[in-house]
């Protein structure tokens, strides 16, 4: 059987493996990710054992901000000259071995824990996190199909229930219990939160989120973290919160610099998924319900918490920002208002703060956890004060 | 919600740059009696917001013109041309750089030669770098600038204020970490490098330099900068480069362990009158202060409140901040209403959103 998936050529002696999608999804349509994986092994394993030159060709990982290198491909070669290359060779080589060994067994991993299984020869964790990335933009899989996968890292305090509604696998919650790793979920999932709350809390920081999760003060609300950028599981989570509970209001909490408000705008709206790893089109990420906490206007926000100078980073960050925010016409001129005053604010006084501390007036310095919770009570009723307004 | 974050003064309108994106034109032929509210134009310029705007006079042909440049948020310089004879205002198009060459800038000025040779216009960027164009203006919907000069600062810091002195042709370039740098507008070379050093230690360390500006003649310039979070204004000598002084007031706080300030808040515009002896200053802590440049005593003191406003419109906040953001010297006779011809005046611009015009009292 000819396959010119693996087109070989006789003169030179070649064989060039492509990963491109536009070439592999044609013929190989129907197939898994497991036989796609052993296809592709097989080629590269008979042409060594042949003695042929091999070619290897992926699609590369998408850049921020430069999406027109679409077009363009990295190509590895064995024999190479160049050390690199043969490193990203072998690197390939081993990541499909993993990958076909873990989906034979029906086995999911991290990301991290290919990265374990060969430290020296990967280095570091991105080259593994690249190579997925491409690995399943090339044959047109998202990487839980191909069984690696980022750790979770979305946090919750809340009581809830999780139910797998294609199964009925239930998981429950309870406050007593502290925070819980958001589960692994998908669009099929339904949440139910199990007494009546208040609001619900995006916290930008774990270390923030850590401080204000106390059974005591917050059992009325529903407080989540994404450790800085969210995954799009914790976005998703949020995602089928909102759709399932539209009348619980639902706040972010961010530090007062750029990254603070980009790290809101991933929850706001999804975030931009072409740059994700193949998602499937039903998947929703984004929650325009999210209101930002004011913390700027109306508040002398240089007395309440510490200040750092803006850098040439944070600016060329805002300078971006300010302009993609606006783009879009939603219904949410409030809420982008907010967005760009806040934006506005911090780029023309030059400071940005860290919310970790807030200062107390009273130079006791007391107990900064019951500070913040306080401090976000008092932002929320103001918050709604000025919707009215 | 919408703040104002740049004021200007031309003939016919005292002009506002707003967060909204908007440009606001003032009339300032009006009288006691006139509402200012509802004698202003509004024209849109950018989704973005607008941060600075200048405004440089002259006459093409026998009509007078003001030529007004403003800066959005997104770092792109935008110019207007006002024809003063029936006050209508009009964009214009100008290119600053090259086609494909995108930068971003900050703060902007304008400086006009009395010989009508060559005006001068600069802009800084975020990476330090000031730029100088000359340019002409052709004609009422015209206007071409050339690069004139690029001065690269010793390390990137972002370059936060910039004036320009046609007399004495120099130029001053403010940067967050606290110097200022004099340099030759014609040679782009520098003269004397200032160095400020605010507050530091404190959880609240910042020297960042606010505002610069020169005296008429070119001879001092003032410098508004941080220390820690109170403002300071300092004055050096242009020839010599000597610190020549601060406007300071008397302070028995405790809290103060260190050096004396003007301000119990971030200077953020400083502003000479036409004859140089007086100077404005607008701070964070929501007052306006004259000061005499021969004495350095305070002249007067302006505590802004959110109840000066008589306005429905304007829900009164008890929490809001009066912070000054922008301070103006209107010049004798531009300003309309009683005793406008023979007292100075002021333009004042605070972050709870209102703009309020101020004149010297007494000899009307």
């Amino acid at each position: 059987m000819k396959n010119i998936y693996n087109s070989f050529n006789n003169n030179s002696k070649q064989r060039t493996v492509h990963f491109h999608p536009d070439v592999s999804t044609q013929i190989l349509n129907k197939r898994s990710p497991l036989e796609k994986l052993e296809l592709i092994q097989n080629t590269i394993t008979n042409g060594i054992l042949a003695n042929n030159s091999i070619i290897l060709n992926i699609k590369p990982e998408n850049k921020i901000g430069n999406n027109n290198n679409n077009n363009s491909k990295s190509i590895f070669k064995l024999p190479s000259n160049n050390l690199n290359e043969s490193r990203q060779f072998a690197m390939c080589l081993k990541l499909i071995s993993m990958l076909i060994e873990n989906l034979k067994n029906k086995k999911i991993t991290t990301k991290r824990d290919l990265y374990y299984q060969d430290v020296s020869l990967f280095e570091n964790q991105s080259n593994v996190d690249k190579l997925i990335n491409s690995i399943c933009k090339s044959l047109g899989f998202n990487n839980l199909e191909i069984g690696a996968v980022a750790a979770q890292k979305g946090l919750c305090f809340g009581n809830i229930d999780i139910i797998d509604i294609s199964n009925n696998d239930m998981k429950s919650f309870n406050i007593k219990d502290g925070c819980f790793l958001i589960p692994r979920i998908n669009s099929n999932f339904k949440i139910i939160i199990k007494h009546p709350i208040d609001y619900i809390l995006i916290v930008e920081k774990d270390s923030i989120f850590q401080l204000i999760c106390d059974p005591l003060k917050m059992s009325n609300n529903l407080i989540i973290t994404g450790k800085g950028f969210p995954d799009n599981n914790t976005k998703m989570f949020l995602n089928l919160l909102s759709k399932q509970y539209p009348q619980i209001p639902i706040y972010g909490f961010a530090d007062i610099d750029p990254h603070g408000l980009n790290i809101m705008k991933q929850y706001k709206d999804g975030g931009d998924l072409n740059n994700c790893f193949m998602v499937h089109e039903m998947d929703q990420f984004h929650c325009q319900n999210l209101k930002l906490l004011d913390l700027l206007s109306n508040l002398h926000f240089l007395k309440t918490f510490d200040c750092l100078d803006f850098s040439l980073i944070d600016y060329q960050i805002s300078f971006k920002l300010i302009e993609s925010e606006f783009d879009d016409n939603d219904n949410n001129s409030i809420e982008n208002e907010k967005f760009r005053n806040q934006l506005q604010r911090t780029m023309f006084f030059g400071k940005k703060a860290e919310i970790d501390l807030i200062k107390s007036n009273d130079d006791n310095k007391s107990n900064n956890k019951t500070d913040l919770i306080q401090f976000i009570d008092e932002r929320i009723k103001i918050s709604n004060g000025y919707e009215k307004n | 919600m919408v703040n104002i974050y740049s004021v200007a003064i031309s003939k016919p309108y005292t002009i506002t740059a707003s967060g909204d994106g908007y440009l606001k034109f003032w009339s300032n032929h009006i009288t006691e009696t006139d509402t200012a509210k509802e004698n202003v134009k509004e024209v849109f310029v950018h989704k973005t917001g607008l941060h600075h705007v200048a405004v440089f006079e002259d006459f093409v042909d026998t009509t007078r013109i003001g030529l007004v440049a403003t800066v959005s948020f997104s770092g792109e310089v935008f110019f207007y041309i006002i024809n003063q004879t029936d006050g209508s205002i009009s964009p214009i198009d100008v290119q600053l750089n090259g086609k494909g060459n995108r930068d971003s800038y900050w703060a902007i000025q304008f400086s006009k030669d009395e010989e009508s040779k060559s005006h001068k216009f600069g802009a800084t960027q975020a990476t330090g770098v000031t730029k100088i164009w000359s340019f002409t203006i052709d004609s009422l919907t015209s206007a071409t600038f050339t690069i004139h000069g690029e001065i690269k600062p010793q390390t990137k810091n972002f370059a936060t204020s910039l004036d320009i002195s046609y007399n004495k042709s120099l130029l001053a370039t403010g940067f967050k970490n606290g110097d200022v740098v004099l340099t030759q507008t014609e040679t782009s070379k520098p003269v004397y490098t200032f160095h400020n050093f605010g507050l530091k230690g404190s959880s609240q360390s910042s020297s960042t330099i606010r505002s610069v500006k020169f005296s008429p003649l070119g001879t001092l310039l003032a410098v508004a900068s941080d220390s820690g979070s109170y403002g300071t204004i300092t004055l050096y000598d242009t020839i010599y480069g000597e610190n020549v002084g601060n406007f300071t007031i008397p302070s028995h706080s405790t809290q103060v362990h260190v050096g004396a300030y003007a301000h119990e808040g971030w200077v953020f515009e400083i502003d000479f009158n036409e004859t140089g002896e007086l100077l404005v200053s607008s701070g964070y802590d929501g007052k306006i202060r004259v000061w005499n440049v021969t004495t350095r005593e305070r002249e007067a003191t302006i505590a802004l409140s959110i109840t000066d406003y008589d306005d429905d419109d304007i829900p009164i906040d008890e929490n809001a901040t009066s912070a000054a953001v922008g301070v103006k010297f209107i010049d004798k006779g531009i300003r309309g209403g009683a005793g406008g011809d023979s007292n100075d005046g002021l333009a004042i611009i605070s972050l709870d959103r209102g703009i309020r015009w101020f004149r010297e009292a007494g000899g009307i």
